[in-house]
């Protein structure tokens, strides 16, 4: 293999993972631009997506009906954390909000592992999505080519939401100056919801393709991911749509060339480099890529 | 420990400046110009304070007066030009730096310490300048700290005393009534022994006797400590009756300087500041409507209304009434409760007693989304567009409850015509526009609703005089379009204007209403609240 080739190689594995982690880190970024909140939660409520989407898969269904139960299954878990647990604490101080979601995190962790058992699962194999898929002497399957496709899919569809609909511009006035939106008329809560709506969704998205891309589902699955799309968000900077796609991206091909360039003995330590990393943006540009430095006026 | 005690020393040994009747100003700003994002926050401004002055630093919001303090504090650097404290450059330095050369101030929104006690807060400006024990000999208790922390807590009942407010040494700051936390915050920043103060709005929220108070008790206060004062007040009369000189900027730039009568009779501060009340057009007209609005149905009373932060209160019993199709003027000074009064009609603050009654039904329990589906539209004080959307985008916020697409177009193209300037600039960023701009967008954006009842609150704060008229006139012919409106002035004679009927609010209560003409004839109204 040569050495461009080489290169192609880890650049097309960097980008398939970075969709992944954008489709985790726009529904953190989503949320946290709103309730000024970071859902440590959102891990897990792709995990009990796909969890949810893993009996409909051993019945023998096709993974597009697979995907579209995980994408239930997270909504649904989305909405009954937001309902139950964000909703009635929607006054209080954000840390609350932030010590509530780290309670959830355990909780549903180990709900899951309660009913289940912490032996690892994986959908029921499609064939067609293992099958191999080449660019030139790139290597890939075509589960990594679904994963790009659904993933800007996803992407734009949230992003003409945004844009063209009156909840979306909404949401982005809610993001901006809530009072004022208040002031148009604009009921909080339920766009809340609906950014809740949206954020899981993504998540069950990411989490189905993350059970046919690695086939290696326990309780504690939702944990890595979720953290990751947190980095992925900061990195882009956190409440903006378009950094979190970006951050997703840096930090997939961050990993990808660490792991494929670094001698092995230092490529084990993969994820500590993401986190090196959320550690040096803080550092040089706390308010991230596309995000805005906050000021309090004095 | 030792970084902490060697700073404590160098500050210490640093040029401390004691009042002196010396040559040397105490305070020289040389040419100061800072930009925010695009917008000249100061340009050029000198000033110069000599030892043992007083002065007055007005202008209209918006106009550099808490920036200038921010730059003069060390809390902002200055773009270009240079600050000088006894004749030592401090432009750079750190805001305990400069506080240590002799610099205290107060905020215009109190910053205590809520949770500590009262002689805590004051101790806490005792730090500043002092020759503080190190930290070892505070943790065995030595007898130096002992008595660092003893003359610190004497010079702080020292200053509660002065200010009259020893008896509240041990309450906890927070629970105080907002004249004695005022206090408190004036404490802390004279316990230092400041060469100079720089006090932002002290009278602000005050009643006219505390305010009275107050003056009383910085004049003794000057007198017996000789610190040179530059004030930033809105309270005409109480910057007048304080200071021999006054400075008056206006978009951070120096716009003239004098004693307080020249600066009364300057044509530029007249118009930029003061306001002549003179609205050139016709096209307001009140007239005919005002004589009819007599006799018509309120649109809107409010009755015995309460409202509070907290435990402070801010709207009193306050009793009024909209009549449907006119404009209703509510006028006060600052802190006088007429954003509150506005919000708690909106929804945004929640009644504490009272009722608010819309078109005959009681909408006191009603959210703020509730009231805006009803026809009930706050256009908010400073604009509060959503900076990072365009013209267009925030347009159509405004019609977030209107489904019909046609009706949208409508309202857009209605609010197009009202304002040509805004319709050239509609896929424009909203943080991008000037002041004006964005304030017609505002207005623009409350009316897409197609409201019943509009409340305007201070629509033409920070603008130039030739916008804030052509404000004024909108404001009359959207009342035109059969819309009420309810209005919050800072430029009082000008609300009158437009007005059919005043309000006049203070300390939270309604202490005199009338038809605007009458309000305005009264030379007493205009003179108490301009000065």
């Amino acid at each position: 293999m040569s050495e461009l080739s080489e290169f192609l190689q880890h650049l097309a594995n960097g980008l398939v993972l970075g969709f992944l982690y954008a489709l985790v880190g726009i529904g953190l970024s989503m949320v946290y631009g709103i309730l000024r909140m970071i859902n440590f939660a959102h891990g897990e409520i792709l995990m009990v997506g796909v969890f949810l989407a893993l009996p409909v898969s051993a019945l023998g269904a096709p993974a597009w009906l697979v995907l579209l139960a995980g994408i239930a299954g997270a909504t649904i878990m989305g909405l009954i954390v937001q309902w139950t647990i964000y909703r009635p604490l929607l006054r209080s101080p954000e840390v609350t909000l932030l010590v509530a979601s780290l309670g959830v995190s355990l909780l549903l962790q180990n709900l899951v592992l309660m009913m289940t058992s912490p032996q690892p699962k994986r959908p029921a194999p499609a064939p067609f999505l293992d099958q191999p898929f080449r660019l030139g002497e790139i290597v890939l399957r075509n589960v990594d080519i679904a994963i790009v496709l659904i993933a800007i899919a996803a992407m734009l569809v949230t992003h003409l939401f945004l844009k063209q609909t009156r909840h979306g511009r909404a949401l982005r006035a809610l993001a901006q100056d809530m009072s004022a939106a208040r002031m148009m008329g604009v009921h909080v809560p339920f766009l809340v919801m609906i950014c809740f709506v949206i954020g899981s969704a993504l998540a069950g998205v990411a989490g189905v393709l993350i059970g046919y891309k690695y086939g290696h589902l326990t309780p504690l699955s939702g944990f890595l991911p979720g953290l990751k799309g947190f980095v992925a968000a900061v990195i882009g900077g956190i409440g903006s749509f378009p950094g979190a796609v970006a951050g997703g991206l840096i930090l997939g091909l961050l990993e990808i060339f660490v792991v494929g360039y670094l001698p092995d003995a230092l490529a084990q330590y993969r994820d500590a480099y993401v986190f090196l990393v959320l550690i040096l943006v803080l550092l040089v540009r706390p308010s991230g890529l596309f995000g805005k430095p906050e000021s309090v006026k004095v | 420990m030792s970084a902490l005690a060697t700073q404590a020393q160098s500050v210490a040994a640093g040029p401390l400046v004691r009042p002196s009747r010396s040559a040397t100003p105490v305070l020289e700003l040389d040419h100061v110009s800072i930009n925010f994002g695009g917008v000249r926050a100061l340009e050029n401004l000198s000033l110069t304070l000599r030892a043992g002055e007083i002065r007055g630093l007005i202008g209209p919001n918006g106009s550099g007066k808490s920036t200038a303090f921010n730059v003069i504090t060390g809390l902002y650097r200055p773009r270009s030009g240079e600050i000088r404290v006894a004749g030592h450059s401090v432009v750079g330095l750190r805001p305990d730096q400069i506080a240590s050369r002799g610099v205290a101030r107060t905020f215009q929104t109190l910053r205590l310490f809520q949770a500590m006690s009262v002689v805590e807060n004051v101790m806490l400006g005792t730090h500043l300048g002092a020759q503080a024990p190190s930290p070892g000999s505070i943790l065995l208790g030595l007898p130096a700290s002992r008595r660092f922390e003893r003359e610190a807590h004497e010079r702080s009942m020292a200053a509660l005393e002065a200010l009259q407010i020893a008896d509240y040494a041990r309450e906890t700051a927070g629970n105080l009534p907002y004249g004695v936390q005022k206090r408190v915050d004036l404490a802390r920043s004279l316990v230092a022994n400041p060469s100079l103060l720089l006090l932002d709005e002290p009278a602000a929220g005050l009643t006219s006797a505390e305010s009275q108070q107050l003056m009383e008790l910085i004049r003794n206060l000057h007198a017996e400590r000789d610190f040179a004062l530059l004030l930033v007040e809105h309270d005409m009369q109480f910057v007048s009756d304080l200071c021999p000189r006054i400075t008056v900027i206006d978009f951070g730039k120096l716009l003239v300087e004098g004693t307080p009568d020249e600066v009364r009779q300057n044509r530029e501060v007249v118009t930029a500041y003061l306001g002549t009340g003179e609205l050139s057009a016709a096209r307001t007209a009140p007239g005919a409507a005002s004589e009819a609005s007599a006799t018509r149905a309120p649109v809107l009373e409010v009755k015995n209304l309460d409202a509070r932060y907290g435990a402070v209160p801010a709207l009193r019993s306050v009793s009024l009434s909209v009549a449907s199709g006119s404009i209703t003027a509510i006028i006060g000074a600052n802190g006088a409760g007429k954003t509150t009064l506005l919000s708690t009609v909106s929804g945004i603050v929640a009644a504490h007693k009272g009722r608010v009654v819309y078109k005959t039904a009681d909408i006191t329990r009603l959210s703020c989304e509730q009231r805006v589906t009803q026809g009930i539209v706050m256009c908010p004080e400073g604009r509060r567009l959503f900076p990072d959307m365009t013209v267009q985008e925030n347009l159509l916020l405004g019609a977030y409850n209107v489904t019909d697409q046609a009706v949208i177009r409508a309202a857009l193209e209605r609010v197009y015509a009202l304002f040509p300037r805004v319709a050239d600039r509609q896929r424009q960023q909203a943080g991008t526009l000037s002041g004006g701009e964005q304030q017609m967008v505002a207005i623009g954006r409350s009316l897409m609703a197609e409201p019943t009842l509009l409340l305007l609150d201070e629509p033409s704060l920070g603008l130039a005089p030739n916008l804030v008229e052509l404000i004024f006139e909108t404001i009359a012919e959207i009342r035109k379009l059969g819309c009420s409106i309810m209005l919050v002035e800072q430029n009082a004679a000008m609300a009158l204007e437009v007005a059919d009927f005043g309000y006049v609010l203070e300390t939270g209560r309604v202490t005199l209403s009338a038809p605007a003409p009458e309000l305005k004839a009264r030379s007493d109204v205009i003179e108490a609240y301009l000065g």
